[in-house]
């Protein structure tokens, strides 16, 4: 007979996958095919850095099996599905990026690349307000993308402050309450997002001065 | 413009910030960079792939429940043709008829 903590987690894990399932029977074909979607541009993004983006979709295939089988918990109070599954994914992504041979094929992938004139989309979406978009292009969402990935490598807070104020249209005081943080760190979060642009901007000015001036010599 | 897509780091938090940021792109977007990489085709037959594992527990819970609709159809018809029946061919030895008696036209 199996221990009483054994039984409790298989029982546990066949709830969830009970669960998983239900909530996915719940949704519409489109709505299913959207996450997915997203699952595998998820995967993508995290692979990027080790040049791994063949690997997304076995990723995504491995998590959503993981789910359906109830190895991975879900807990609905803890989370909603789609960040459950978002988890899934990421933990399957750093798994793979800290194995040896992707760690390999990283340093390979990190050898001389192009800037990504993150600057250039800093100080487009950096006026003083920061307004909810609507109807971007593909490529202004790709630009978009870059700037919050940019801001994110210099504060993770900075960033979901932009991701909520530009997507969501929030106020300050909306934003405080989504991220339980005080409406003044929102406030000079949002500051410290201006003066961040402004000095990558002004970075990258003088970069291509420096460049300019090269060419020239 | 370069073209190059957006560059992520790995840590949890900056992963944090891209699930918040892809739950909110526009899935015109989503497919358009999922196209370019050549995934659009492959992420779409994943979760075809779970549905169908899925949906035959729901179709065969419509079948079940077409099929009790049926049946529950056939009661009612066959108690209506029953009743009809019954009025249709009344019994001419009933005591109806019996206290009747002859027509003028006998």
């Amino acid at each position: 007979m199996s221990p009483p903590t054994e039984k409790h987690e298989s029982e546990l894990q066949r709830q969830s996958a009970k669960r998983v399932r239900a909530h996915i029977a719940s949704l519409t074909r489109a709505e299913f095919q959207d996450l997915t979607r997203r699952l595998v541009l998820y995967a993508v993004r995290l692979l990027r850095a080790g040049s791994l983006d063949h690997h997304a979709y076995e990723i995504v295939t491995g998590a959503i099996d993981l789910a359906l089988d109830g190895t991975r918990v879900w807990d609905p109070l803890a989370c909603p599905f789609d960040n459950f599954l978002f988890g899934v994914v990421r933990s399957r992504a750093s798994a793979l990026c800290r194995s040896m041979a992707s760690q390999l094929v990283r340093i390979a992938a990190q050898l001389p690349q192009t800037d990504d004139d993150a600057a250039d989309l800093l100080e487009r979406f950096a006026d003083e307000s920061l307004q909810a978009h609507t109807a971007l292009s593909v490529e202004q969402e790709r630009e978009l993308e870059r700037l919050i990935a940019s801001v994110a490598r210099i504060d993770v807070t900075l960033a979901k402050i932009l991701v909520l104020a530009i997507h969501e249209d929030m106020s300050n005081a909306e934003i405080a309450r989504e991220l339980n943080l005080p409406v003044r760190t929102v406030e000079n979060g949002k500051k410290r997002l201006h003066r961040a642009v402004r000095k990558l901007y002004s970075d990258e000015d003088a970069v291509a001065s420096v460049q300019g001036g090269r060419g020239r010599h | 413009m370069s073209g190059e897509s957006p560059r992520w780091n790995l840590d949890a938090g900056s992963a944090g910030v891209l699930m918040e940021y892809l739950k909110r792109a526009s899935p015109q977007y989503v497919a358009a960079e999922l196209e370019e990489l050549g995934l659009l085709r492959s992420a779409d037959q994943a979760a075809a792939a779970v549905l169908e594992e899925i949906a035959p527990r729901r179709a065969s819970a419509n079948v079940w429940m077409v099929a009790l609709a049926m049946c529950a159809m056939i009661v009612v018809l066959a108690e209506t043709l029953h009743v009809s029946a019954m009025n249709v061919f009344p019994d001419d030895d009933g005591p109806f008829m019996q206290l009747a008696g002859p027509t003028p036209e006998w």
